[in-house]
Formats: C-alpha cells, sequence, structure tokens
C-alpha cells in the first residue's frame, strides 16, 4: 500500500477557498463541458433514448402534417380565384355606351380588379356555344339574353364581395347581382376550424411531449439518486444538478425535431405522385407544397423547446425528492 | 467559526440526537468530537453542514446563522467546508480523480486548476498513482483516503470529518492526522469525529464528548 509522502508536509495548504467567482471560467465553456458530457451518456445507451426521439418525431408529424393540409388547400384556393367573380347583370333595355360608361366607373373602384362587359350578343353566341342548343336559339325572334358585367374582385375575400355588391346597388340599370362567395366563405369557415384543430392538436401534442420526455428525465435522475446525493452534500446547486439533465431533454427534442422533418419529407415525396394524378385529372394545376426551411426549423425549435420544459420540470420536480 | 448555543436536535420520528449543546471552535483550531455510536456525533456533523435543521438553538458557522439562511444560500455554504463521511460515500462509477475533482468542478473551477488540485491532494495523502483508478479497485483504508483528498481539495475554512481513521492501521492515521493539522496551522478548523481511544491520546487536542446527545465535557 503507497504510503503518504512525508515531503507533502512541507507544502502548506492554501489559507482557504478563495471566492468561487474568482476561479470561475466562463460560462461558456462550464455550458461546453456538460453538453458535451450529456451528449457522450445519451450516446452511450442509444436504446431507450432513441425511442423517445422516434416518438417526439411522430407525435410532432401530426401537427405538422395539419398545418401542410390547411397550407396546400390555402394555396390552392388562390387558383381558383376567378370563380369568385360576380356578375352583374343589366335590364334588357339599358343600352350598350350606357352599360360600358357603368363598367369604366367600376373599373376605379379599388377593390375591383377588372370589370370585363359582356353585351347581350357575346353572352348569346357564348351560351349557344355552351349548351348546343344553336339552332334553336337561333329560332328566336330576339336576344332573350341581358348584357353582363363579369367582375373580379381585387381580393378573394367575402367583405370585398359585400363592399362591391353594395357599389353595385347603387346602379339603377343593374337588375340582379349573382355573388359566388357562398362556397368561398365555406371553405374559409372550413380551413380556420382545420386550423383551430390545429392548434387543439399541438397542444395535446405537447402535453404528450411533455409527459413522455419528463417521464424519460426522471428515470435519469432516479438513475443518478445516489450522485445527486453527494453532489448536494458538496454544495452542489440546483443548476449545477440540473444543468446535464436540461441538455438531454434538449438533445432529445431536437433529434425528435430533425427527425420529424426527415419523415415529413418522406411522407411528401412519397404522396407527391398520387397527388400530381388526381390534380391532373381535375386538370388542376394544384402542386404539393412541403414545409419552408423557415417551418422547419420552427418544428425543431419547438421540438427542441419542449424537450428543455419537459426536462427542467421533471428535474426540478425529482431533484426535491433527494435529500443531501 | 463554529459555534453551538444551545443546540437540540428531535427526529420527526422522537428520537432525541442533541439536548442542549453549546461550544465554540475558534479559526484555526482541532478539535475532537467523541463518543459511544450513537450519541449524536453525526448529527452534529450534519447540522454544521446544513444537512440537517436543529430543532431548537442556533448553529452559527463562519458568521452564518443556518437556521436562517436562505435555501439558495445553503450550497455556497457546504462549499467552505470539506466533509469526510463514515461511509466514504464514493461514486463508483468514475475514476479516484474524478471523484476528489467533484468539489471543484461544484464551484466552476477552470479545468487546468481543477488537475493541479487534484493531483496536489491525491499527493498529500499518497494515492497520486492510483488517479485514473476506479474506487471499487482500491481497499477501505485507500477509499477513506480519496474521500480526505475530496475534503481537502477546495480548501475548504472548515473541515468535518466522521471517522477519518476507522478503516486506516496506526501508521497510516497517524499521518493523515498530520496532514489534518497542517490544514490547523494555516487556519483552517477542525472537528473530527472518532471513537478511537489511542487516536485522542497521542494527538492532543480539546475532545468535545457526547453522551446520548449531551456535552458532557470539552464545551
Amino acid at each position: 500500500m503507497a504510503r503518504i509522502k512525508q515531503q507533502s508536509s512541507k507544502r502548506t495548504p492554501a489559507t482557504r477557498s478563495s471566492a468561487p467567482s474568482q476561479f470561475a471560467y466562463s460560462r461558456i465553456a462550464v455550458h461546453r463541458k456538460v453538453a458535451s458530457e450529456s451528449l457522450r451518456q445519451l450516446l452511450r445507451a442509444p436504446g431507450t433514448s432513441g425511442l423517445v426521439v422516434v416518438v417526439i418525431a411522430v407525435a410532432m408529424m401530426l401537427p405538422a402534417l395539419l398545418l401542410l393540409l390547411t397550407n396546400n388547400l390555402q394555396a390552392n384556393t388562390g387558383s381558383v380565384e376567378k370563380a369568385a367573380q360576380i356578375t352583374a347583370y343589366f335590364y334588357l333595355e339599358v343600352p350598350e355606351n350606357k352599360a360600358l360608361a357603368i363598367s369604366e366607373r367600376l373599373q376605379a373602384l379599388p377593390e375591383i380588379a377588372d370589370a370585363e362587359y359582356l353585351s347581350a350578343s357575346e353572352a348569346l353566341t357564348e351560351f349557344s356555344q355552351a349548351s348546343g342548343l344553336g339552332e334553336t336559339l337561333q329560332s328566336l325572334a330576339q336576344n332573350p339574353l341581358p348584357s353582363a358585367l363579369i367582375i373580379t374582385p381585387a381580393r378573394s375575400s367575402p367583405d370585398t364581395a359585400n363592399a362591391i355588391e353594395q357599389s353595385l346597388a347603387s346602379f339603377e340599370e343593374i337588375e340582379f347581382v349573382q355573388l359566388d362567395y357562398l362556397w368561398l366563405q365555406r371553405l374559409e369557415a372550413i380551413l380556420s376550424l382545420v386550423n383551430q384543430l390545429g392548434g387543439l392538436l399541438l397542444v395535446l401534442v405537447a402535453i404528450g411531449l411533455v409527459v413522455i420526455i419528463g417521464n424519460a428525465i426522471r428515470v435519469e435522475v432516479e438513475s443518478k439518486r445516489e450522485e445527486i446525493r453527494i453532489i448536494k452534500q458538496f454544495g452542489g446547486a440546483d443548476s449545477f444538478i440540473a444543468r446535464p439533465f436540461l441538455y438531454t431533454g434538449l438533445y432529445l427534442g431536437v433529434a425528435g425535431g430533425v427527425l420529424a422533418c426527415i419523415l415529413l419529407l418522406v411522407v411528401l415525396s412519397s404522396l407527391g405522385p398520387a397527388v400530381a394524378e388526381v390534380a391532373s385529372l381535375y386538370e388542376s394545376e394544384f402542386q404539393l407544397i412541403s414545409l419552408s426551411v423557415l417551418e422547419n426549423l420552427l418544428l425543431i425549435a419547438a421540438a427542441a423547446g419542449l424537450g428543455w420544459a419537459s426536462a427542467f420540470i421533471s428535474v426540478l420536480r425529482k431533484m426535491a425528492t433527494i435529500k443531501a | 467559526m463554529i459555534k453551538f448555543d444551545n443546540v437540540s436536535m428531535r427526529y420527526p420520528q422522537g428520537l432525541d440526537a442533541l439536548t442542549n449543546v453549546s461550544f465554540e471552535i475558534n479559526k484555526g483550531e482541532m478539535v475532537f468530537l467523541t463518543g459511544h455510536s450513537g450519541a449524536g456525533k453525526s448529527t452534529l456533523l450534519r447540522l454544521i453542514l446544513a444537512l440537517e435543521q436543529c430543532s431548537s438553538g442556533e448553529v452559527i458557522v463562519n458568521g452564518a446563522n443556518l437556521g436562517r439562511l436562505p435555501r439558495s444560500r445553503v450550497p455556497f455554504h457546504r462549499r467552505q467546508i470539506g466533509a469526510v463521511f463514515q461511509d466514504h460515500q464514493l461514486l463508483f462509477d468514475r475514476s479516484v480523480g474524478a471523484n476528489v475533482a467533484l468539489p471543484l468542478e461544484i464551484a466552476e473551477f477552470p479545468p487546468a486548476e481543477v488537475q493541479r488540485r487534484v493531483r496536489a491532494a491525491l499527493d498529500k495523502v499518497g494515492l497520486l498513482n492510483k488517479e485514473k483508478m476506479l474506487p471499487t479497485r482500491l481497499s477501505g483504508g485507500e477509499q477513506q483516503r480519496v474521500g480526505i483528498a475530496r475534503a481537502v481539495v477546495n480548501r475548504p475554512r472548515i473541515i468535518l470529518a466522521d471517522e477519518p481513521t476507522g478503516n486506516l492501521d496506526p501508521e497510516l492515521s497517524a499521518e493523515v492526522m498530520s496532514v489534518f493539522e497542517q490544514f490547523s496551522h494555516v487556519g483552517v478548523s477542525l472537528l473530527i469525529a472518532s471513537h478511537d481511544k489511542s487516536l485522542l491520546e497521542n494527538f492532543q487536542h480539546r475532545t468535545l464528548a457526547l453522551d446520548h446527545g449531551r456535552l458532557i465535557s470539552g464545551g
């Protein structure tokens, strides 16, 4: 057995411990050390933490997919704006020059992008072509169709439509206004409902993740009960004890978020051909849009934040039960 | 440095661990604490470390009344005290060096300083060559000395030791005691709990004797 060296008795111990701040080196260095140690510890046992990461990824995918759904539908409504036109029909006896003048006045309004005049004869030609009733219509003594204005609103919102409808009502020459906005209103209502569902789902997923990550961290803290007890005896502050676990939570969250982004990419690219097929059958220019870089980063940041917060709650609660 | 004023300690189960204990230990003083097992030695040490709160009376350590110490200040209080525990309390999943480094890492010393001080402390207890080993590979006496190195590594103002020589042969005990005496010479206050009669006789220091929680001499 090694004996205590006698020469060490010549060495005088320093008077006393200096204030910790004197030696406290940069916070960044402290964090870097703990961060790398936590990472190493996680990688040493990838099994359990891997499972947690998969759960986080799948859970984060649900609200992300819903967000993508509404994103895609909203982008798609833009391409069908033409169908949201307003048609104003003139009385039969209104002469063409008067109708044209009204068209010009309407064109000047800010909420109207375009007001196209469709004369009665043009309307008849279009109708006979579309209906296939050409000969029957030609046999009529006079054109039964009125002239009309086809108005494209500047914005496809129900409010704009209402404003335009009111401006049109002030013209005595206009007999009837046909609004094609109801379906748009319905779509908007559905989209906002889906959005709200997405928000609700996000909250539920967040709660679920806090429980799952929190539990993983709790098990981790429990396995280090003895170590924490000894650290407390030697004056380890709560922040010192909690730090490695907070990093573990952060890593689990980041890994889960990154995995969610990868899985979303896989899902979207596998759905791509099928969506294109459906779109082409409907002669639509519908294009599947995926999450933007920013949205991907936000998803990862949200997962990271959740991981950290879950660890924080879990460690704080568990640490209080460990007595030095 | 350490002052007990009429301190009583009753555990929630109703056990009276200490009754009306008063004493004072000055800066640089080395004091023994003796008594049969269960006399309250460990409880007294735990009170100084703020691991327990006394039921009545006042414990004043380094000018701070521990009864009124805010919870957030407790860690800083403990960092000024080097403690040697009876059951060593080593972490068996890390090396001897890492165990000794623990108080320095808690106080966030820079790595180079940690390295230097750990080696100095291990050298003092004659275990420099075991720095990289796991504590499980050491004998009981060696583990005890690792605990002593850990207690002194932070150059504390106060050293508390619970049976620090329990597993050591007389020669090693004497050497550990001489390390402790060096610390007292530079102003560190020491309180050493022991029921080792020969140790108490060989080193002439004031001795606090506890009997069933009461201080019967030395106060």
